[in-house]
């Protein structure tokens, strides 16, 4: 996940690999970028640093990856599940969201 | 572009490559037996100075943030446990063909190596997590060395990967191995086979080679073995370790539900797990090995 502010000219991104920090909070306080409920927050914070709205008010955020395994059962959907959580976060702190959705079966270089 | 290889050519890429040393090879045939225990690990080990010294210098490393130093081989692989000393004894003797570039899959060197740790932890997790009745050694074990197959064939591979794609996305229900197997004359998994007969492997690390996509066709009574190993491949392409252009570009075999149960909170916990893990071997392995 990628946050742009073009006010600024800041920009931030986390490498999330999993949805939900519930399964090992210590890992989320070690890690915030490893989950997307605690990427989020800990990005926006750092980016205040650099003069940014705390809400991330004016932000665009671009999403890449989010691939899948060839799977036809929602288990290994995991790119599917990250980029769910992402948006319902970001729809919780009222971003509006213009996003190209993703979710093909490939791994590609950022 | 790609070159077919005949079958006389892959027996001439096999004998090309090194035998496993002594030491690793009876690791091996330990490992795979039922009733084998830490101490025939430890007997096999002594006898092996270089070895012994490897897994000294790597028990001591950083990585296993030890407060003093162990001296006594016996505590030393007691510590480490069986899967280490046999990923190290491999290591010492195949080390090239696991730090290979696979320029053929547009990946670079270390790649394979890295992908093969990540795929051995995630099989062991993937047994350990959901309880499957397989011994979880093994199948770190196994999961190290199932996709040697792609060093023999990579070179052969070379310039075909965008070529290799076209094939996956325009034709329904193909994956990469039929994408080899169109290119070369055969894929990463038979050409790994080959080489674990020239290894002398075990049955069941054959088996995975052979299988680790398509583990319905496998020996029966490996089955569940090979399974683990496959969803352990495709936790290790998930989480961003994959050997590049074939990086999930391989079905998964549902008929895994029949051996191991596994729920998306599992899931999520293997993957952490695997990612603490992978952090703390890969230093072990490629760390300065000395202590501040």
């Amino acid at each position: 996940m990628i946050l742009v502010d073009p006010k600024t000219e800041t920009v931030g991104m986390a490498h999330i690999a999993q949805p939900d920090s519930s399964i090992n909070k210590a890992k989320a306080t070690e890690k915030p970028g490893y989950f997307a409920d605690s990427a989020i927050p800990a990005l926006l914070t750092q980016m205040t640093k650099f003069g940014c709205d705390p809400r991330g008010k004016g932000m665009v955020v671009k999403l890449c990856g989010g691939a899948n395994v060839m799977d036809t059962n929602d288990i290994f959907q995991i790119g599917k599940r990250n980029a769910l959580a992402i948006k319902k976060i970001l729809c919780h702190m009222a971003w509006v969201l213009f996003l190209k959705i993703w979710g093909k079966t490939t791994a590609e270089p950022l | 572009m790609a070159t077919q290889i005949s079958p006389e050519k892959l027996q001439e890429i096999v004998k090309s490559v090194p035998m496993l040393s002594a030491s690793a090879s009876q690791l091996l045939q330990i490992a795979t037996r039922a009733d084998h225990d830490l101490i025939d690990v430890i007997n096999l080990v002594r006898t092996d100075a270089n070895l012994t010294a490897r897994v000294l210098k790597i028990v001591n490393s950083a990585a296993f943030c030890l407060i003093n130093n162990i001296t006594s081989i016996d505590r030393a692989i007691s510590y480490l446990g069986e899967r280490i000393v046999i990923s190290i004894a491999i290591g010492d003797c195949a080390g090239k063909l696991f730090d290979k570039e696979l320029s053929g899959y547009e990946s670079a060197g270390g790649d394979l190596w890295k992908h093969d740790l990540r795929t051995a932890i995630a099989s062991r997790e993937v047994v350990t997590q959901t309880g499957a009745d397989i011994s979880p050694e093994l199948a770190f074990t196994a999961g190290l060395l199932h996709d040697i197959g792609k060093a023999l064939i990579s070179d052969y591979l070379q310039g075909s990967a965008t070529e290799a794609l076209k094939l996956i996305t325009t034709e329904e229900g193909l994956d990469y191995l039929d994408a080899e197997q169109k290119m070369v004359g055969f894929d990463h998994t038979r050409a790994g086979y080959e080489l674990a007969k020239a290894w002398n492997l075990p049955d069941e690390l054959a088996e995975v080679i052979r299988h680790h996509h398509e583990p319905t066709n496998a020996k029966e009574e490996y089955h569940a073995l090979v399974y683990a190993v496959h969803l352990g491949d495709n936790i290790a392409m998930m989480g961003g370790f994959g050997t590049g252009s074939d990086s999930m570009r391989y079905k998964l075999d549902q008929q895994y539900t029949d051996y191991i149960k596994i729920g998306p909170n599992t899931l999520a916990t293997i993957m952490l797990n695997v990612d603490i893990e992978f952090e703390k071997l890969e230093e072990s392995f490629h760390g300065s090995g000395e202590k501040d």
